[in-house]
């Protein structure tokens, strides 16, 4: 699994799951429903359970989306979007430039999101 | 990759409530996509019975898909302590186990441990929002600026920096003495790999 994800999922325990949005709003994010700048996000960036149950969400807006789309051949792996291949570009002065580029990269390749909207 | 589908009926062989069976699939895929290299025949196990139990006490449960998410994650953890108390690496084991990437010692978990320690301490609250936007959200930069409420080249500043802290946290993962020990490899190999 990739680091970082596992980071998530053991590192913010909440059992009682304190400050915890209900599950139509995690399904919302995870549809992009909610704006970017939305709290939700900063608080499943500090629960664990929450952070299982958002990527969760993820894989079935995914699942849901390549039932409805098919004209992409080449399906991109769940997790293919990850650190790792983001943190790879470290070590050298352009890896920031090149890693950004790869992240929108597949960011195009991976969902297409409401970012048309705004550009 | 075909999907496995799941048999889940209750404890009289009846097929269970649609939305139990919805909640106990959603965190089978999960764990699956998630946990790639437990067995998913362990997980699909785990889930059918998880599925059983869920429905003979739905009276009691509040979202059957928060607690299939909770009790699914529970149960692999149990099945990555169990795994890891129980099996003793003999030979070339540990070379092969790490080749397909089964490793699970003691040594990995300290390792894994003392790397959350310094994420934790070296990564503020809006570093691991940065994270989750850019990992889990798909956020480009200028996501990232209209999330944190500051300009573009802000954004891929504070974005570097995150990557930095990973990597400091990375090395000192690395070089820590409790991981010098014969699986060192596994620590430096992650490391690379990393970085």
């Amino acid at each position: 699994m990739d680091l970082i994800r596992e980071f998530f999922l053991e590192a913010f325990p909440n059992p009682n799951r304190e400050g915890c949005p209900d599950e139509e709003t995690l399904m919302a994010l995870a549809e992009g429903r909610l704006p970017i700048d939305n709290p939700v996000c900063l608080h499943v960036a500090s629960c664990s359970e929450c952070f299982a149950e958002f990527t969760g969400c993820i894989l079935e807006v995914d699942a849901k989306n390549n039932a409805d789309v098919i004209k992409e051949p080449s399906k991109v792996e769940y997790g293919s979007m990850n650190w790792s291949g983001v943190a790879s570009g470290i070590g050298n002065e352009e890896g920031s430039i090149s890693a950004l580029q790869r992240l929108r990269q597949r960011i195009s390749a991976y969902r297409h999101r409401g970012q048309n909207q705004d550009t | 990759m075909r999907r496995q589908e799941l048999h889940l009926i209750d404890e009289n062989n009846n097929a269970i409530s649609p939305a139990i069976a919805a909640a106990v699939e959603g965190a089978y895929r999960w764990a699956v996509a998630m946990f790639p290299n437990i067995d998913s025949a362990l997980l699909a196990n785990a889930a059918e019975r998880l599925a059983k139990n869920m429905e003979s006490n739905k009276e009691h449960l509040g979202s059957p898909r928060r607690y299939a998410y909770a009790a699914m994650h529970g149960k692999v953890r149990d099945w990555l302590r169990k795994k890891a108390a129980s099996e003793l690496p003999v030979g070339l084991n540990y070379e092969l186990d790490e080749h397909v990437k089964m490793t699970n010692s003691f040594q990995d978990a300290v390792e894994r441990s003392i790397l959350f320690q310094q994420l934790q301490m070296k990564l503020s609250v809006r570093d691991r929002y940065i994270l989750i936007l850019l990992t889990e959200l798909n956020a480009t930069p200028r996501d990232v600026a209209t999330a944190l409420g500051i300009n573009y080249k802000a954004a891929t500043k504070a974005i570097e920096r995150v990557r930095e802290r990973i990597a400091v946290c990375l090395d000192i993962a690395a070089e820590s003495p409790k991981a010098i020990s014969p699986g060192l490899s596994t620590t430096k190999g992650l490391t690379k790999k990393w970085i």
